[in-house]
């Protein structure tokens, strides 16, 4: 089957880069399709700005979106691809999980590091597509942090949450099915730097099962954030 | 506490540190009193009216009484001279000795008769109660009664009497009534101090009505009762009336009877008594008042030194109460009361030795009665008055017992040296003022050496530990506490120091000054947003009270403290912001363009380098942007960026780790380890080509080292030019504090060991310090 790409990125010889790491990377590339702004990649994908992106046509497999854009950030275009079925990665010179976790919220399934070596974007695209997205320490930890907490990443709301708004995250903690112990394990070893050969051997299960705990971790996340989302949006009179 | 956590909707999780018990249960009661409810200033001002009402009740009866043109004074001759006459045609008078008075007055069948009343100098005696033998009472009582038709021939006009001075002269005399200008200014000063010592009493009472309380009132009507007996009798001299002579002996008895035996319930009522305090109470006021019943007419024989001796072993008893229970538990206000009751038991005594030496001569002893125990009894009523001052201020109390002793003393021994040495007045006066002279020195030199306030801690050490609390409170703002804890422990060296959630405006007293409650500064990042207030109890380990300057001082060290620390955070918010907008900048313009740069590098040297400075910058821009990182946290990064570039040069790591702790580390600290790091493994990868990396990272007792050893084909390092690559790494481990060398490893390869000594150098010397 052929793979129908999507490349959002401002910088023309970055993005010929990255076509050159799409190509790489799959033998079955279709077709690549390359915006340099917002606009452009909502006029490909068909919808408005802050609407929904739905799949027509021949839709794409592979949508590569860069964070910082003239018109715009990416994690904009994430959260309007929210119900678009193809696997969202973001591309981005920022490695810290201030900037990472918001997209990873957003719904993006990975993400690459753009001053990577070409070898090592190629690997990484690989996996990410594979089912087998990267968690940086600083993205554990927060992910820890999220879920321990319940509410969400330590985002600056209102210090007082209204009665209703507290009974809705009450809601999501039993929605989201909180992590299990395991997933909680693989977490904090991450957020210690252990890589999935090192976590597999210390909690002496194969290292696929390692993977497996990781995508869950990320769906949960997924999850969590679309009810959080919700809440805010209700909070804030938008739904 | 538990109400506090119910009622509090943000009651504190785990995360957010402590929970503090909460200030009313700290205090006991209420953290705020409630203010003067309306009954009980109305029953004062009832109190105050009424005791106003009575002292003008008396001046008004004073003023219709007789008065003796002449004043008199006993010679030591033990005879009654004329003294200073009231107008010139009595002046001739002066000097002379009265022996009689007559007194002519018409019977009932109209027949004139003559009464004869002798004048003896026991009859100027103010008060039978300072007559010390029976027989002499007796005499005294026997003197007024002669004098009794006077007041049974007193009219408005006033009546005649005929004088018979010593050599056979007379002289007529007109005895005219007092009329309000006769009245003395003693009586004046000294009623208004009985009305204020009974306000004192009252206040007390009404404020907090308990036992301890109501002793204290009980004393204090005693002595505003005396007071008020002597503001009369300082008029009346001659012409008491016997029902007024009787009820004085009685009632000076009583009231010092009772005032010893409140005293001993006041040091009974400390907190270190608990059992049998009931009982021995009891035994106090039957004691007391047993006395009183048998020998109150003072007409046995030693009736008078059984009052003076129970007197004097109650107040024994009260000082050898309070040296117990300051003994068991240290509590200030003990401490006031047992030098008061010392000094007070002491002059008490001496007063009595000096009436018992001085009987054997007249002119002493009415010296003795009058101004002696006029004396005393003020002495005693002005530390009733001040004492709920003494808490307020350290120097009323200073001055005030340091005065009211020596001036005390030197009468005392004024007297003693008349009656033992039978010295001259001027003589004895003089040698008495320079001995208390000189006694007040001493003492007062003792007691400023005993209580200096600043022998804990000076100025200057004061504003260096708050300096030092500032920076330590930003680098970890949950020490805030028990920074200020030390601070104010070496500050006042309380018994006992606490934290309590709870609200308060500024520092306050509690309990007589044994409770010092300071608000503590409120930190909005720090976490802890609920207001909190430190407890401290007993100053200076239970001898001390805390005084208003001291809630002052502690007042003023919060403020100093609370702005010193928004400060701080302004300033640090600022830099914050700054940092981001820089890092935010420098990434985005910088940054693409490196990446542009790179993605069109014409050789793969070329490229990697460019990585590298990408690389940088983005340490760079994060160490700017990040707010702080732990050692553990930023390992694990380390170990994952390390182990990722490895396994793609298809290197082996072998990753040791061991921090006995995980401490704070600063963005100098964090950027430049990372950048060591970095710069060894990219030697190890691209110079040595090492097939295998092995880094230890140990943090032992604030020692931090690090190794990188690799397999690789280095050698001989101390030939090494020192190019950008490894001078960077001198550079940085410099910055840190560290040493850097760089060995050769035994099959092959090269090991690297950096070693920063005190990695947290000097805050752990800061809390070191101020220990």
């Amino acid at each position: 089957m052929a793979v129908k790409v999507l490349i959002l990125e401002d910088n023309p010889v970055a993005r010929g880069f990255l076509c050159r790491v799409v190509r790489e990377s799959f033998s079955d590339v279709s077709g690549i399709t390359e915006a340099s702004d917002l606009e452009a990649a909502r006029l490909v994908l068909g919808h408005e700005p802050g609407g929904r992106a739905s799949p027509h046509g021949e839709p794409y497999q592979l949508i590569l979106v860069d964070l910082e854009l003239p018109d715009g950030s990416g994690l904009e275009l994430l959260s309007e691809l929210s119900q678009y079925p193809a696997t969202r990665i973001v591309t981005t010179l920022y490695s810290d999980d201030e900037h990472l976790f918001p997209a990873l919220q957003c719904g993006a399934d990975g993400y690459l590091l753009k001053e990577d070596r070409f070898e090592v974007l190629v690997e990484e695209l690989q996996k990410i597509v594979r089912g087998q997205p990267p968690l940086s320490p600083a993205i554990a930890r927060r992910l820890l942090t999220h879920f321990r907490s319940g509410d969400g990443a330590p985002h600056n709301h209102s210090p007082q949450p209204s009665a209703a708004a507290q009974a809705a995250s009450a809601l999501i903690a039993s929605e989201q099915e909180r992590l299990t112990p395991r997933e909680s394990e693989v977490l904090t070893y991450l957020s210690k730097g252990f890589t999935i050969k090192e976590i597999a051997a210390l909690m002496g299960i194969k290292w696929f099962t390692v993977n497996d705990h990781i995508k869950s971790i990320y769906k949960k996340l997924n999850v969590s954030s679309r009810a959080e989302a919700a809440v805010l949006a209700s909070k804030q009179g938008l739904v | 506490m538990s109400t506090l956590l119910s009622s509090d909707p943000t009651a504190p999780d785990a995360a957010m540190g402590p929970v503090w018990p909460s200030l009313e249960s700290v205090l006991g009661r209420p953290a705020t009193l409630p203010r003067w409810m309306g009954w009980r200033l109305r029953a004062l001002m009832i109190i105050v009216v009424m005791g106003l009402a009575m002292v003008l009740l008396v001046a008004s009866w004073l003023s219709g009484g007789p008065r003796f043109p002449v004043s008199f004074e006993v010679n030591a001759a033990g005879e009654v001279q004329l003294q200073t006459a009231d107008y010139p045609t009595l002046r001739k008078l002066e000097g002379q000795v009265l022996e009689q008075i007559r007194l002519e007055s018409l019977d009932d069948q109209g027949r004139a008769q003559t009464h004869v009343a002798l004048v003896e100098p026991l009859a100027l005696h103010p008060s039978g109660r300072w007559v010390l033998d029976g027989p002499d009472r007796q005499r005294f009582e026997a003197l007024h009664r002669a004098l009794a038709p006077l007041h049974d021939s007193w009219s408005s006009i006033g009546v005649v009497a005929q004088l018979q001075l010593k050599g056979g002269a007379q002289e007529t005399v007109l005895i005219a009534p007092r009329g309000w200008s006769g009245i003395t200014p003693t009586f004046w000063a000294l009623s208004l101090l009985a009305l204020m010592v009974l306000g004192v009493g009252s206040v007390a009472v009404l404020a907090g009505p308990d036992a301890r309380n109501a002793a204290f009132a009980i004393l204090a009507m005693s002595q505003s009762g005396q007071l008020m007996l002597m503001a009369v009798e300082t008029n009346l001299e001659l012409f008491t009336p016997l029902w007024l002579l009787h009820i004085d002996t009685q009632a000076r008895a009583l009231f010092d009877l009772l005032s010893a035996a409140a005293l001993v319930h006041m040091a009974l009522l400390s907190p270190a008594q608990d059992r049998s305090r009931a009982w021995k109470a009891s035994v106090t006021w039957g004691l007391a008042l047993g006395v009183w019943v048998t020998c109150r007419q003072l007409c046995l024989p030693h009736s008078w030194w059984v009052v003076q001796l129970t007197c004097t072993g109650l107040g024994a008893a009260a000082v050898a109460v309070t040296v117990h229970s300051q003994h068991v538990t240290p509590h200030p206000l003990n401490q006031v009361l047992q030098r008061m009751l010392l000094i007070s038991l002491l002059t008490w005594v001496m007063l009595t030795l000096a009436m018992w030496q001085g009987a054997s001569r007249p002119d002493l002893n009415l010296q003795l009665a009058v101004h002696g125990v006029a004396t005393w009894e003020v002495f005693v009523a002005s530390m009733v008055l001040l004492s709920p001052y003494f808490s307020r201020s350290r120097s009323v109390m200073q001055e005030f017992t340091l005065l009211a002793a020596s001036g005390t003393v030197a009468a005392s021994l004024d007297l003693l040296f008349v009656a033992v040495f039978s010295l001259g007045q001027l003589t004895s006066m003089t040698l008495s003022l320079f001995l208390s002279l000189g006694l007040y020195l001493s003492f007062r030199r003792w007691l400023l050496g005993r209580l200096p306030r600043p022998a804990g801690v000076s100025m200057e050490q004061v504003f260096q530990q708050l300096y030092r609390i500032a920076r330590q409170v930003e680098r970890q703002p949950e020490a805030l506490c028990p920074a200020v804890e030390r601070l104010f422990c070496d500050l006042f060296d309380p018994l006992e120091i606490n934290l309590a959630s709870g609200e308060l405006e500024q520092a306050t007293l509690r309990g007589n000054g044994s409770l010092l409650l300071v608000p503590m500064p409120c930190r909005q990042a720090s976490g802890h947003t609920r207001p909190s207030v430190m407890v401290l109890r007993h100053a200076r380990r239970g001898q001390q009270l805390f005084t208003r300057e001291d809630a002052s001082l502690a007042q003023r060290i919060v403020e100093l403290l609370h702005r010193a620390l928004t400060f701080d955070q302004a300033v640090e918010q600022g830099r914050s912001e700054e940092r981001m907008r820089i890092a935010q900048d420098l990434h985005d313009d910088i940054g693409a363009r490196l990446l542009t740069l790179m993605y069109q590098a014409p050789t793969p040297e070329i490229e990697e380098y460019i990585r590298h400075t990408i690389q940088d910058l983005k340490t760079l821009t994060r160490g700017l942007a990040a707010q702080s990182h732990t050692l553990g946290e930023a390992a694990g990064e380390w170990k994952r960026d390390i182990s990722h570039r490895l396994r793609v040069a298809r290197c082996e790591l072998v990753w040791q780790m061991h921090l006995d702790s995980d401490v704070n580390l600063s963005m100098v600290q964090w950027s430049g380890l990372t950048r060591i790091l970095r710069e060894l493994i990219n030697n190890a990868i691209s110079h040595a080509r090492a097939r295998h990396v092995e880094v230890q990272l140990l943090l032992e007792e604030d020692r931090l080292s690090l190794s990188v050893s690799d397999d690789g084909v280095g050698s001989a390092p101390s030939s090494w030019a020192h190019g950008l690559g490894l001078g960077g790494v001198r550079k940085r481990v410099k910055q840190l504090g560290g040493t850097v060398q760089w060995l050769e490893n035994e099959p092959q390869g090269i090991r690297c060991e950096v070693v920063v000594p005190h990695l947290m150098g000097p805050a752990v010397a800061d809390s070191q310090f101020s220990h």
